[in-house]
């Protein structure tokens, strides 16, 4: 167990606020938005996925500073969107997308939870105005339905979290493993961890971090919600755009795209997904 | 309340390290944190989009192709367009928030 001495507490709230001293380094996370370029985002990737009849998407978002990303690193926090039924504050009942997550929160306390939001929210913290979505084939799309209104959905969350973890065991989950994992299940309709971790060695290819060891071990010292425990050898991770190619390789997918709204004039563009 | 030595320590730290404060995910903000702030500065609601809060959302399927799945979510459950194979599926203009709404009645209230 980590020890949390006072420093990382210093640390943590540091990253947590943005709060490094102006000028001199970096912002991790600031409100670079408003509300109606983020609402066009939002409302576009949405509209998106409708038109491509996706009754359940994965979509990402550039939610940190990408200058900070590691190297390869475009996206920082996947999730699933899921064509629903809502009902608004004022009784109505509308079509729409919502969005499962796993959060960690700003408090870096190294624990998730599962978080459900909508596009608005979950673009509200965006560094640059681009999301990737990504389109699973109808049979994956049905299998992930299930799961969602399922239990099993839940019984895939781990709750201790590690920004790098390992895909390839149990020991620490981030948002994107969690993503991998509930596909893994939905795929092979099991919730059985050690089964999928087996399925996930065999098939995925996780991207690896490309920084100094030393620089990693020592975050992992540092930083509550960094461990490389879990780790043999080099550090490899999941991320959005290693699902992607997982998921085009094998031809579970539909389709992969970028979206992106210019700032200023809102114009909205779409490519196709580019490894 | 940190001193400067501090400040300037744990900047070096976080410019060290912060790579790998990002790496895989997410250390989250609340989004809904960041939604308040928008409204509170006078983005809302009349304007191009309109925000409305969501209060429940319950997941879209046809019947068709949840098999047993549809016992357990019941009425959760929509055939969607499904008259319509080709054509989009229809979403709210609404800009569909986590974030409560408040009447201006309300907001006045202490």
């Amino acid at each position: 167990m980590k020890i949390i001495v006072p420093l990382l507490l210093v640390v943590a709230s540091l990253f947590a606020s943005g709060d490094v001293i102006a000028g001199q380094q970096p912002v991790l996370r600031e409100q670079k938005f408003n509300f109606e370029q983020i609402a066009m985002l939002a409302k576009s990737v949405e509209r998106l996925m409708a038109k491509h009849r996706a009754r359940v998407a994965l979509i990402s978002r550039v939610g940190l500073n990408p200058d900070l990303l590691p190297p390869g690193v475009r996206y920082s926090h996947t999730a699933l969107a899921v064509y629903s039924k809502v009902r608004t504050h004022d009784g109505r009942i509308v079509p729409g997308y919502a969005i499962f997550n796993l959060y960690q929160g700003d408090e870096r306390t190294g624990r998730s939870r599962l978080v459900q939001d909508y596009p608005l929210d979950y673009f509200a913290v965006s560094q640059e105005l681009h999301a990737g979505v990504l389109i699973p084939n109808e049979g994956l799309q049905n299998a992930l339905l299930e799961m969602l209104a399922s239990d099993r959905y839940r019984q895939l969350h781990n709750p201790n979290y590690s920004v790098i973890a390992n895909p390839f065991n149990t020991i620490y989950q981030n948002c994107t493993e969690f993503v991998l994992d509930v596909v893994f299940g939905a795929l092979y309709e099991t919730t059985n961890r050690g089964a999928l971790k087996a399925y996930i060695a065999s098939y995925f290819e996780p991207h690896p971090i490309l920084l100094p060891p030393t620089k990693i071990e020592r975050a992992a010292r540092v930083m509550s919600d960094v461990s490389i425990d879990d780790h043999v050898g080099a550090v490899a991770t999941t991320t959005f755009s290693s699902i992607v190619r997982f998921l085009l390789k094998y031809q579970i997918a539909r389709n992969a795209f970028v979206v992106s709204t210019e700032p200023t004039t809102l114009y909205v563009t779409t490519k196709t997904w580019e490894s | 309340m940190k001193t400067i030595r501090q400040k300037i320590y744990t900047a070096v730290i976080c410019a060290a390290l912060s790579p790998l404060a990002m790496a895989g995910g997410s250390a989250e903000a609340s989004a809904q944190a960041v939604t308040h702030s928008l409204q509170a500065v006078g983005y809302s609601i009349e304007g191009v989009f309109r925000l409305a809060s969501g209060v429940v959302a319950l997941p879209l399927m046809s019947v068709g192709a949840v098999g047993e799945a549809s016992g357990h979510i019941g009425e959760a459950l929509w055939e969607v367009a499904d008259e319509q194979p080709t054509a989009a599926l229809p979403v709210t203009d609404d800009v569909l928030t986590t974030a409560p709404q408040q009447s201006p009645p309300d907001a006045v209230q202490p």
